[in-house]
C-alpha cells in the first residue's frame, strides 16, 4: 500500500512514523505543530490521519476482559500444586474428590454408553438419576466407561476423547458431596460453584449436580475447556449451589 | 524474578492480544493459558518494567508454535459459537461485542509484522520502545509498521471483503524481521 501526499508524491518512512505518532499522541511536542499544519493543508494527509484515528477508535477497549473460566484456570496454575493424598476407601470419613479423580487413571473397562433416546443432550448412563452429558457435538466423543465403588458408594466414570486423542474422565459418585482438597481454586460460573486443582499431571474440575459430586479430570486439556464443558447448561440446568453440602476446606 | 502473583494483572491485556493474534476468542483463551503455563514453568529474571513485554513475546512464540503444531495434526472440532456459558460477551453490550469481533478479525488478518506491531502498541499498550524490545526490532520499524497496520485495519473495517495488499518488503518468504 503506497501512501502519497496531495501532490501524489510518496510519503517517506519518516512521514509515516510521524503521522502514526501524531494520531496516538506520542509525537514529540516539538514536531506536533508542524505536522498539524501539514495535515491542515493536505486533504490526502487528513484522510490518512482519519484512517489512523478510526483504527485507534476501533481497537477493542479494556472492557474486553478475559472470561472467568480463563481466570480460574490461570489462578489454578499459579497456585502452588495441591498435595493430593489418595487414602484407601473404608476409613469412615467423607470420601474425597481426589479419590474419585484417581479412578480415571484405571482406564476404560466397559463400552461407551449410548445417547439417551429421550434427551439427546444426555447419555443413557446415570448415577442416582444424574445423567452424563452428550458432548459429541462439541468434538468430545464418548469413549467408554467403568464402574467402581468408593466407601460403598457407586462411582461411575464415563470417558470422552477428542480428535487429537485427549481423554477426559467424568465421574459421578453416589451419595452426598465429596471433600475438596484445601488449596483448590474456586469459581462461580453460570450459577454453579466449581473447584479446580491439579493432581499429578491431571487437571480436576469438580462441582455438584443434584447433590452429587461430579468430577471431570484430564491431562493436557486446558482447564478453561474443562470448565466450559462442566458449565454447559445442557446438563447443568438444575445445578445445586455449592456451599451447604460442600466439605470444601479451601 | 518474574513474580507469579503479579501475572494476574496482565490477563486481560494478554487475552486481548491473543484474540488479535488468532482472531478467535476460543483460541485466545487456550493461547493465554498455554502462555502462562510456559512462563510459570520457567521463571525468568526480568527488569521490573519488562514483564509485559516478556509475556507478549512468549505469547507470540506460543501462538506460532501452536499454529505449526495444528497444521500437523487432525483438525479438532471447534466448540459451537454459542457454547460459552461463561460471560459470553466478556462484559460488553452486544453491539460492542460485535464490533470487537470485527476488529479482532481485521487485526488477525494483517500481515504478521504489521499485526504484531499493532497488538504490541495499540492493544497491549507498550510504548514504541518497549514494543521494539519485545518484538526484537527497531523502534522506527515498529512505528512505520504500526501506521500501515492501522491503515489496513481502517480499510478492512470500512470494506470487510477487502483483500490485504501484498507488500514485497514485508513478510516476504525468507525475509526475517528488521533488526
Amino acid at each position: 500500500m503506497g501512501f502519497t501526499d496531495e501532490h501524489g508524491q510518496p510519503l517517506s518512512e519518516r512521514d509515516l512514523r510521524e503521522l502514526a505518532a501524531y494520531a496516538d499522541g506520542s509525537l514529540d511536542p516539538s514536531r506536533r505543530a508542524a505536522i498539524a499544519r501539514r495535515i491542515e493543508q493536505s486533504p490526502a494527509l487528513a484522510e490518512l490521519i482519519d484512517g489512523q484515528l478510526r483504527a485507534l477508535e476501533a481497537v477493542p477497549p479494556s472492557a474486553v476482559r478475559a472470561p472467568a473460566s480463563l481466570r480460574v484456570a490461570i489462578d489454578a496454575a499459579r497456585a502452588p500444586a495441591v498435595l493430593v493424598i489418595v487414602l484407601p476407601s473404608g476409613g469412615g470419613g467423607t470420601p474425597s474428590v481426589a479419590q474419585a479423580a484417581a479412578l480415571a487413571s484405571r482406564g476404560v473397562a466397559q463400552p461407551a454408553p449410548a445417547q439417551d433416546a429421550a434427551n439427546k443432550q444426555m447419555l443413557a448412563s446415570a448415577v442416582d438419576g444424574v445423567h452424563y452429558p452428550y458432548w459429541e457435538d462439541f468434538g468430545w466423543r464418548t469413549r467408554g466407561a467403568r464402574n467402581d465403588r468408593i466407601d460403598q458408594r457407586p462411582a461411575v466414570t464415563v470417558y470422552y476423547d477428542d480428535p487429537s486423542g485427549h481423554l477426559i474422565a467424568y465421574t459421578i459418585v453416589g451419595g452426598g458431596p465429596l471433600s475438596v482438597p484445601a488449596g483448590a481454586g474456586h469459581q462461580t460460573l453460570a450459577g454453579a460453584r466449581f473447584a479446580v486443582f491439579t493432581a499429578g499431571s491431571r487437571t480436576v474440575v469438580t462441582w455438584i449436580r443434584h447433590g452429587h459430586s461430579c468430577v471431570l479430570s484430564g491431562a493436557g486439556v486446558p482447564a478453561s475447556t474443562m470448565l466450559k464443558l462442566a458449565a454447559w447448561h445442557g446438563h447443568n440446568d438444575a445445578l445445586a449451589a455449592w456451599g451447604a453440602g460442600s466439605r470444601s476446606s479451601a | 524474578m518474574l513474580d507469579p502473583a503479579s501475572l494476574g494483572d496482565h490477563i486481560d491485556r494478554l487475552y486481548r492480544a491473543a484474540w488479535g493474534l488468532c482472531g478467535s476468542r476460543e483460541e485466545a483463551e487456550d493461547l493465554v493459558q498455554e502462555t502462562f503455563a510456559r512462563v510459570l514453568a520457567r521463571p525468568r529474571l526480568l527488569r521490573s518494567d519488562d514483564d509485559l513485554g516478556y509475556l507478549l513475546r512468549v505469547l507470540k512464540n506460543t501462538f506460532l508454535t501452536s499454529r505449526r503444531t495444528a497444521s500437523r495434526r487432525p483438525q479438532t472440532v471447534a466448540m459451537a459459537d454459542d457454547f460459552d456459558p461463561v460471560d459470553p460477551r466478556n462484559g460488553l453490550r452486544p453491539d460492542q461485542a460485535l464490533a470487537a469481533n470485527e476488529t479482532f478479525a481485521a487485526i488477525a488478518a494483517l500481515p504478521e509484522n504489521f499485526r504484531d506491531a499493532l497488538v504490541a502498541v495499540d492493544i497491549v499498550g507498550l510504548s514504541y520502545r518497549e514494543a521494539a524490545r519485545a518484538l526484537r526490532t527497531r523502534e522506527a520499524t515498529i512505528t512505520s509498521r504500526l501506521f500501515r497496520a492501522r491503515a489496513q485495519v481502517a480499510a478492512r473495517l470500512r470494506e470487510p471483503d477487502l483483500q490485504p495488499p501484498s507488500r514485497p518488503d514485508e513478510n516476504a518468504p525468507g525475509r526475517s524481521p528488521q533488526k
